[in-house]
């Protein structure tokens, strides 16, 4: 049999067992919207883990990890820092979270801090904020598992049909079973990809260079700089530490308020279930290591790859390596795209609902008018996706830059809603709109950026300022309604 | 009830506070850690522990001191019987904000 033949079924038996456990999940789950949108908050410690951790490995992991490694050096590093407690804060707020969405039925981010802030011009801009953050996320994953189809069959299935069965797969089982099809199929995705990460993190550097340690032995002798933080710019030089750690810091600052992975908050069944997740999610950075060691080992052996991520699909096949674990390859770099990119487009289609078309047109959508709503946007939003990765030659440079930054404008909204009681409506909208403003100026002009220091964090310092301000130049909140929320 | 602001609950006793103040910090400086100008100290490539260079080691024992000063508050809240209490608190609130509110958290009225 010719191998590409052997690659394309291993990666089609993949997306079968995929769209069957997809399937299967959601008969679990009730149909009403909490259980399309929180699997009626009964998601256990297994599947919370794996939802978790297959955000971490997208198909940036996956691809843009060893890319990275292998043109930035130790600049790599940050994304295993920032992993290590970008979650943590969620021990301390997540279960009030939890709790309040409990009570009052929360199923989204801008839920709570709507009903906190008594103010749906609020939930309509956190919701602009949100998709304007996730659009370009899902478009860089659908173009990954484009490409690794590409790549892998040799051109045979061209990447606007690669992204189309990969993505054609991910609609069915969001479309079907919501959350639920989510949660498992990320868990299987999940295992999947551990597998794959170690297997060729060690067997890279082994095939190479006899071993990890020799690999890095012969690193430090011709490319020292790679191998100490901060690594290198894009351009080659030395990146700067303002650079290096305040990409660190706007990740930790934005990581848990990611409105996807916030939602999985009002999913976990309980408060353990919550916390146990949380302490377990630094465990995942672990597998982050052979990410880099991929990206490291092709260094020496294969200069000069363009872009830097096709590094990874350039050594699995220009090794020849089995037609079998070139499709495993193929279907762990698909599982890290759609692990993704499935969650992007349920929170998307559920929070265009849910937080902007509920809020400000219709606020009596009943129940199962908001649920088929919401499956008929997943649909939708994936589909400008598709155009936009596929046909459009539409830069996400921008966009990829202001996500995180506008995401760290929320961080101040979980401050003022559980610790500072003074904080006023027209403090946090005053501080939100701030914010994103400065994040907008700042990465426009780029000399405004001291010491390369991120967009984000000047934002972050804008609204902080702002919102202060503003709350204590306005009336203070009713007493009552506060002390529903903050920590007394 | 006082309306100041707080990080941790009055409600909490001196061992408590001693215990979440504590796992705080150990967050917080992990993630002083992982940057400037903490992290150029330990950002070097020798020595080599278990194959890695020390840049890329001194990260991973970071990790693992998040993850276990976690699991031990974790393991610490569950033999106090935390979970349990918290859980039941939740569902007394539950009941009566329901009677109270039947439905719908965000009512226009209420903006």
């Amino acid at each position: 049999m010719d191998s590409w033949l052997i690659v394309t079924l291993v990666t089609v038996g993949y997306l079968f067992v995929s769209l069957v456990v997809g399937i299967l999940a959601g008969r679990r789950a009730s149909s009403s919207t909490a259980g399309y949108v929180v699997a009626d908050r009964e998601f256990g410690f297994i599947v919370m883990y794996f939802v978790m951790g297959a955000s971490i490995f997208s198909a940036f992991a996956f691809l843009g990890g060893p890319g990275w490694a292998y043109s930035r050096g130790a600049a790599a590093f940050y994304i295993l820092s920032y992993g290590t407690v970008g979650l943590a804060p969620w021990y301390f707020f997540g279960p009030r979270v939890a709790a309040l969405g409990r009570k009052y039925g929360y199923v989204t981010q801008a839920d709570l801090f709507a009903h906190r802030f008594q103010s749906p011009a609020l939930s309509v801009l956190m919701a602009i904020i949100s998709l304007v953050c996730f659009l370009p996320y899902l478009i860089l994953q659908m173009e990954g598992a484009g490409y690794v189809f590409d790549v892998v069959t040799e051109g045979r299935i061209p990447p606007a049909a690669g992204a189309a069965i990969a993505y054609g797969v991910v609609l069915i089982y969001v479309y079907y079973s919501g959350v639920m099809g989510v949660g498992w199929t990320n868990t299987f995705q999940g295992i999947f990809m551990m597998a794959l990460a170690w297997g060729l993190g060690l067997y890279l550097p082994y095939q190479l260079y006899g071993g990890v340690a020799p690999m890095f032995e012969s690193l430090s002798q011709s490319v020292p700089e790679m191998l100490t933080a901060p690594g290198l710019d894009t351009d080659g030089t030395r990146w700067t530490w303002g650079g290096y750690s305040s990409s660190i810091a706007i990740s930790v600052f934005g990581f848990s308020l990611w409105p996807h992975y916030f939602m999985k908050i009002y999913a976990a069944r309980d408060e353990r279930t919550l916390k146990k997740t949380v302490v377990w999610y630094p465990t995942f950075m672990i597998f982050l290591v052979p990410i880099m060691f991929i990206g490291f080992s092709g260094v020496l052996r294969f200069p000069g790859v363009e872009p830097a991520d096709a590094i990874l699909p350039t050594l699995v096949t220009s090794l020849e390596l089995p037609a079998i674990v070139v499709g495993l390859f193929c279907a762990g770099a698909l599982a890290a795209s759609m692990s993704t990119g499935d969650a992007l487009v349920h929170a998307a289609g559920t929070v265009l609902v849910n937080d902007f078309y509920k809020v400000s047109f219709k606020p009596d959508l009943d129940d199962a008018q908001e649920r088929r709503l919401i499956r008929f946007l997943v649909v939708a939003i994936a589909g400008v996706a598709y155009y936009l990765a596929v046909f459009s030659s539409f830069s996400l440079v921008y966009l990829l830059l202001f996500s995180y930054g506008f995401l760290n404008q929320f961080m101040p909204l979980i401050i003022a809603a559980f610790f500072w009681p003074r904080a006023t409506r027209p403090g946090v909208l005053a501080g939100l709109i701030t914010g994103c403003a400065t994040v907008i100026i700042w990465t426009y002009f780029p000399e405004l950026q001291w010491q390369k220091i991120h967009p984000g964090i000047w934002g972050l310092g804008a609204n902080l300022i702002a919102m202060v301000s503003v709350s204590l130049a306005t009336q203070p909140m009713d007493d009552e309604h506060v002390l529903k929320f903050v920590v007394t | 009830m006082s309306m100041k602001a707080r990080i941790f609950s009055t409600a909490l006793n001196k061992i408590e506070r001693r215990v979440y103040g504590t796992v705080t910090i150990v967050v917080i400086g992990t993630f002083l850690a992982t940057m400037w100008p903490i992290y150029p100290l330990f950002s070097r490539i020798r020595p080599f522990v278990l194959g890695m260079p020390a840049s890329l080691f001194y990260l991973l024992v970071l990790v693992f001191l998040v993850f276990f000063s976690l699991l031990a508050l974790y393991r610490w809240e569950d033999k106090g019987g935390k979970f349990e209490k918290n859980e039941k608190d939740t569902a007394a609130e539950m009941i009566k904000e329901t009677a109270r509110r039947p439905s719908g958290h965000l009512k226009a009225s209420d903006g």
